[in-house]
């Protein structure tokens, strides 16, 4: 199945590019997806990934789905 | 014409003037926050922080100047707010957010200016504790968040599964697009108006120019 992840705040930064399509398989959890993308990016190794699925908060027993966006927890006022 | 008549047909003017709202610190978001409120003729706004202004301030907090450095933002504040529209109460509490913060009676709704989560577990705690809605707000770089929390929503917990201290790199533009999104909300509420960020956490990036909402 291929899904588009698009990177927001400093992890698109960090591993240099928006978004992009992968290609995993159906009924990857949420938590596999994790782990995938912080084999892909090691940028990522040491980050806490959000996720959202189809616009929705994504837990990690989640099955993930073509629209995925990943983004970090922040902090700054 | 008044200095309310271009936005008397947007908002419920005498519910505006009539609020009192907290702005939990008044760094970069709470300044922004407090000046477009205070701007929107809010009758009264409460401003706590503890904090003193720093040269590292000035690059993104909007009420402070060279000539403030040292001087307790409160203060500075206050006399800035009270220069922007003379006509609202401005009551500046110098206190730092630790356990058993409470908000003071009266207080319609908080903002967030919080630049850590530990606070803001707090913040949010005394807000529902007391049956009062709290609207978050955070940045990062380019990169702002807001939602609207009250007894009825997710928490911030809900949110998000750990909260680490970030990057401290953020930009004007992205404190001020965030705050103008924080006061809309509480000016919606207020004149209980439009559809609240209830459950739904909006994210922005500024470098990629995108935007999403995340619903809870």
């Amino acid at each position: 199945m291929k899904i588009r992840v698009r990177y927001f705040g400093r992890f698109a930064v960090e591993i240099g590019t928006y978004s992009e399509v992968l290609d995993v398989d159906t009924n990857l959890k949420v938590r596999e997806l994790i782990a995938l993308l912080k084999r892909l990016h090691p940028e990522l190794k040491n980050e806490i990934l959000e996720v959202s699925i189809d616009g929705k908060y994504a837990c990690d027993n989640m099955v993930v789905r073509e629209d995925v966006a990943v983004y970090p927890p922040i902090s700054g006022g | 014409m008044d200095r309310y008549s271009r936005q008397r047909s947007l908002v419920n003017q005498k519910k505006v003037e009539s609020a009192r709202v907290m702005v939990v610190g008044v760094g970069g978001l709470g300044s922004a926050s407090a000046t477009l409120l205070a701007m929107a003729g809010v009758g009264e706004l409460l401003i706590v922080d503890y904090d003193t202004v720093e040269t590292s301030n000035l690059n993104r907090q909007i009420l402070y100047r060279e000539k403030d450095v040292g001087k307790m933002k409160v203060e500075v504040a206050k006399k800035r707010i009270e220069e922007i529209n003379p006509h609202l109460k401005v009551n500046a509490i110098n206190k730092k957010i630790s356990k058993g913060f409470k908000i003071p009676h009266g207080v319609d709704i908080v903002v967030d200016g919080l630049d850590n989560f530990e606070a803001r577990f707090i913040v949010e705690k005394a807000s529902i504790e007391s049956e009062i809605p709290y609207v978050f707000g955070a940045v990062e770089g380019y990169m702002g968040m807001v939602t609207f929390i009250d007894k009825n929503t997710k928490r911030l917990r809900d949110l998000f599964k750990n909260v680490p201290r970030g990057d401290e790199q953020v930009l004007a533009s992205t404190v001020m697009l965030t705050a103008s999104i924080q006061s809309m909300e509480v000016i919606k509420f207020l004149s209980e108006r439009g559809d609240l960020l209830r459950n739904r956490l909006m994210v922005y990036d500024g470098l990629s120019t995108n935007y999403m909402e995340v619903r809870f």
